[in-house]
């Protein structure tokens, strides 16, 4: 199969068929999510938003790609892939030591749940599931790792059970053997699972805990006799998708029992019981150390860039970088005088605003640093603007304004982001643009990030081929992110269930913070995110697990489903106030801040109560506010 | 509605016949009794409108109010003909933050050979229900019908109605659940872990506006060859044209598909959908089998229900023969209502035999 020609379209890595692809494609800095020591026996939960990254962090350690990256382990682009893995003990000189087995079609476990068979037995069957699907991936996995052949060499490999109960699995058997009890298994139950007529299980074939894991270890998987792997993990993808009592077995099981191979499962947050859901990545779940939250790895920006780059690199139009094609300098000729003009309304209000004090003489003439550009000087002045309204405020609460002020010591540093961010607005100069601000617009997710990129360089090939330049200019690169992110809250809020709910809410949601973020004195910088009182974040979930529908189930419902689908990301504990007072923040994917005008620093928020969030959502405006016309207006 | 009348002018007797449609808001759930009553006025005829009860997503007050006149309307339309019975379906049930579709094997659930053997013949209107719940409901009942068949019993003949209306499908907007899944009796054998190096091949009729449904269904089938499916001859004779052009993007610069894959159906014929896609499953599995085994093939009906009912017949013959084959589909969450069921003016009835005397040797 050939590439695409434009490699962002390539589907996201784990759907991506061919092996040596995905390795390309792999940015290897996320292995430093990994703890560092014993990580291969021990019981790992890779959490994240969809998109996340974790079934390509559990596809990389499958057999296959281990010995596609052995192969090729000399090639400038899986070099340092391949010197991490080999440090994490994955490679030895002869070749790859960790069997890794990937169970697939984790859904179908589930569907045990609906068969109209006594409760107990769902669960022996689940265990039995579990312990086929074990077997089978590891024959396979010891076949390619060993270079025997399927399925004629099974004869070949012997797992040596640790004494104890079995179950049904036939020990002491070969390769062949446990491969026709695996299959045989799974296709009894599967078979009743798609049956059409009441399902008839032997209730024989149940187990009433799952053996394989504790059956495994990397010295009992022999070839030959001799042993083949230093590690062995198991590795289930889409882990949500299992009932949620057998995912509390699957958890119990291995808590309990410690087998001496790992087992890892990746979760998206919708897996989670609702506490957890509710929690965000600052949870940690005691009985699990550590459960590895993946969302948090992505907010290194690097990684980012590092995954643009190395799809750009198949590229067939001669771009080495992902950040060549985004151009930084704004076009002089053609918003200088905006800018200026934007500099002398910042001149002539602050002028207004002091009001001939004395006590400000000496802020407002300070000179600008020479060699500035209009830019720079309108941002500069932009900020003083700031620094002046906050003082002009404080002033006239202490009744003092004729009193010394602090404002000629102050630095404009720090509210220079949020002088930008005016000058920008007030001028329709572009905002959003520069590998920075496209990093930050991807929430922490790999896959936003990839769709945004994907306009973006869809743009560049089109110029590529009636010879523009390949660079896009600031505007271009605004102009793009905003019909890309367009798109998708578009098909967002198609798919989500109660539309008219969350439009009113993300719209309330919009007002409040454009109001909050567009005060002149700037006091809480960019407004992104709200937040509610640890208590009331209780009784959300108290709120969720009820079917009654009076309190705050309604806001609960939308307020989850918003972190599933990644339109809000909530941190939770976070101190503020009185001691003791803890509170859970609610930040707004980037995307929409694209979407609503907002920037997109974190930091800012407010705090609401239960009450005024209710009306955001049933009103959809901040109460005694009029509407406002949003761009995410009903189709 | 003249073809109706004729073939029920040729078929014979109908001494007692079952209804089974869905008790829901779409305004084509009244055709079915209106249409059945028109061709034989004094037909005997027991209803059970499916009630769907969606805990999860309760339908907003407007939908609900909808299936109450809908089924007023069967209600006083069927006047003493028959019994009306609303068997109860829960349609989804919580586990934790997820919520599981168990709609279609609940429903399923319903009916055994002692619901149907009193009938002579069962309709199954599916205006009103959804995909993922008639695919596995009339699978069933084909099933209940083959082994009564094969015990040598009486069994009734089985009809599916739809009043299809390509201005009503567009306005109503269907909110779609994150995943995608197998249809219930239909996933084939896409989980057996012993299977899964086996190449999948996916088969997705494709209709206007399923950009998300068909990237998700992608994602989760993970396929390694896709055939799409275009409807031609159609009633519009660029439809299949346009359709390429729409998901050009996502079928040749991300999927690779060749055009040489494309399958092209009969629009309203889906029988021809049904020997088309048995031919082209039957071909793939000839064509891997030297290669260590076979294949993994998926349908997906992204287009109208009338040809999903194709996909259903190829799928349920390939499952009674051992070789099963799977249905992917993505389910509505829920619905949002067009303002007026004027927009349904266009709606073209159908009727097809799918099982009974027809098909017998």
């Amino acid at each position: 199969m050939r590439s695409p020609d434009n490699p962002f379209r390539l589907p996201h890595s784990e759907a991506i068929t061919s092996d040596l692809t995905f390795l390309r494609l792999f940015g290897p800095s996320i292995l430093e999510a990994l703890p560092d020591q014993d990580q291969w026996r021990q019981f790992r939960i890779f959490r994240s938003a969809a998109g996340g990254g974790k079934t390509s962090l559990l596809r990389l350690f499958s057999p296959s790609c281990l010995l596609r990256l052995y192969e090729n382990r000399g090639t400038d682009d899986l070099r340092e892939l391949f010197k991490k893995l080999k440090n994490l003990g994955v490679f030895e000189d002869d070749g790859p030591k960790l069997l890794g087995i990937f169970l697939s079609g984790v859904a179908s476990y589930s569907s045990i749940e609906d068969l109209s068979i006594v409760e107990s037995l769902k669960l022996r069957l689940f265990n039995s599931m579990v312990d086929a699907r074990i077997a089978i991936g590891a024959l396979i996995g010891v076949v390619e790792l060993a270079g025997l052949k399927w399925p004629d060499d099974l004869h070949r490999i012997s797992i040596e059970f640790s004494p104890g109960s079995s179950g049904t699995i036939p020990i002491g058997s070969d390769g062949k053997q446990l491969l026709d009890w695996a299959q045989g298994t799974e296709l009894k139950i599967w078979s009743a699972i798609d049956s059409f007529s009441s399902p008839h299980v032997q209730a024989e074939i149940g187990h009433e805990s799952i053996h394989m894991l504790n059956a495994l270890s990397p010295s009992s998987i022999k070839v030959d006799g001799k042993e083949i792997v230093n590690h062995c993990v198991v590795m289930i993808d889409e882990s949500w998708r299992l009932g949620q009592r057998q995912q509390q077995a699957l958890k119990t099981h291995v808590l309990t029992t410690r087998p001496a191979i790992g087992l890892w499962l990746a979760e998206r947050f919708e897996a989670l019981d609702d506490k957890e859901l509710f929690a965000g990545s600052n949870l940690i779940d005691r009985n699990v150390n550590p459960v590895v939250y993946l969302d948090s790895f992505w907010r290194n920006r690097k990684v980012f860039e590092d995954a643009a780059n190395k799809r750009v690199r198949l590229a067939p139009n001669g771009t080495t970088t992902f950040a060549d094609i985004l151009g930084t300098a704004i076009d002089s000729s053609k918003y200088d005088h905006a800018f200026a003009r934007a500099a002398q309304s910042s001149r002539n209000r602050m002028q207004a605003l002091s009001k001939g004090a004395l006590k400000y003489k000496t802020f407002l003439s300070r000179p600008l640093e020479a060699d500035l550009s209009k830019r720079e000087e309108a941002i500069e002045l932009r900020s003083r603007e700031i620094l002046l309204e906050r003082d002009s405020r404080k002033s006239q609460l202490s009744f003092d304004l004729d009193a010394g002020s602090e404002i000629d010591e102050k630095s404009t540093s720090d509210v220079r982001p949020m002088a930008e961010f005016f000058l920008c607005s007030e001028t329709g100069t572009p905002y959003y643009y520069g590998m920075e601000r496209l990093s930050d617009l991807a929430s922490h997710n790999v896959h936003q990030f990839m769709f945004l990129a994907t306009e973006l360089f869809e743009e560049v090939l089109s110029r590529s081929v009636t010879s523009e330049s390949q660079v896009l200019q600031p505007q271009d690169q605004e102009r793009l992110l905003r019909r890309a992110a367009s798109d998708k809250l578009s098909e967002t809020l198609r798919s989500v269930s109660r539309r008219p709910a969350f439009r009113d809410f993300l719209r309330a949601f919009s007002e409040f913070a454009k109001m909050e973020t567009t005060k002149p004195n700037a006091p809480y910088g960019a407004v992104t995110g709200f937040s509610i009182t640890t208590e009331d974040h209780e009784r959300l979930v108290r709120a969720r697990s009820t079917r009654d529908s009076s309190g705050h189930k309604e806001l609960a419902d939308l307020l989850a489903a918003c972190l599933v689908q990644n339109i809000f990301s909530a941190v939770t504990d976070r101190k503020q106030g009185k001691v003791g007072k803890t509170w859970t923040i609610f930040y707004l994917n980037r995307l929409l801040c694209l979407e609503m005008n907002l920037p997109l620093a974190y930091g800012g928020y407010r705090s609401k109560t239960l009450t005024e969030l209710d009306k955001w959502m049933r009103l959809g405006r901040v109460t005694g506010t009029e509407d406002q016309e949003l761009p995410y207006e009903d189709e | 509605m003249e073809e109706c009348q004729s073939f029920f002018d040729g078929y014979g007797e109908v001494r007692r016949a079952l209804l089974i449609s869905g008790r829901g808001f779409d305004p084509r759930m009244t055709f079915g009794v209106k249409i059945l009553l028109g061709c034989v006025p004094k037909m005997p005829l027991d209803t059970m409108l499916l009630s769907m009860n969606d805990f999860e997503s309760p339908a907003d007050k407007r939908l609900q109010k909808a299936s109450d006149e809908n089924a007023a309307t069967v209600r006083s339309l069927l006047n003493g003909l028959g019994s009306v019975t609303e068997p109860q379906v829960a349609m989804s049930r919580r586990e934790g933050a997820v919520v599981k579709r168990i709609g279609a094997r609940k429903a399923a659930d319903i009916f055994t050979f002692d619901t149907v053997a009193p009938y002579t013949d069962v309709f199954v209107d599916i205006s009103a229900l959804p995909r993922g719940l008639y695919i596995s409901l009339i699978g069933k009942l084909l099933n209940i019908l083959d082994e009564a068949a094969l015990r040598g019993e009486k069994k009734p003949s089985l009809f599916v109605f739809v009043a299809e209306s390509s201005t009503l499908d567009m306005h109503i907007r269907e909110h779609l659940e994150e995943h995608a899944e197998y249809v219930t009796f239909f996933q084939g054998m896409m989980a057996i872990e012993g299977g899964a190096q086996l190449p999948k091949v996916w088969f997705p009729t494709l209709g206007e506006r399923q950009h998300a449904q068909l990237s998700r269904l992608h994602e989760f089938i993970a396929p390694q060859e896709i055939c799409p499916v275009l409807p031609m001859p159609s009633r519009s004779p660029r439809r299949a044209d346009n359709l390429i052009r729409d998901y050009a993007t996502l079928l040749f610069e991300t999927w690779q598909v060749s055009p040489s894959n494309f399958i092209y159906v009969a629009e309203q014929n889906p029988f021809e959908a049904y020997r088309q896609l048995v031919k082209a499953v039957r071909q793939y599995r000839l064509a891997l089998a030297p290669l260590g085994g076979s294949c993994k093939i998926v349908l997906s009906t992204l287009s109208s229900k009338l040809l999903s009912i194709g996909s259903l017949l190829a799928a349920y013959e390939f499952k009674m023969t051992d070789e099963p084959i799977a249905i992917a589909h993505v389910e509505a969450a829920s619905y949002s209502l067009p303002k007026s069921s004027e927009v349904c003016e266009d709606a073209v009835p159908y009727l097809m035999m799918i099982s009974g005397d027809a098909y017998e040797i």
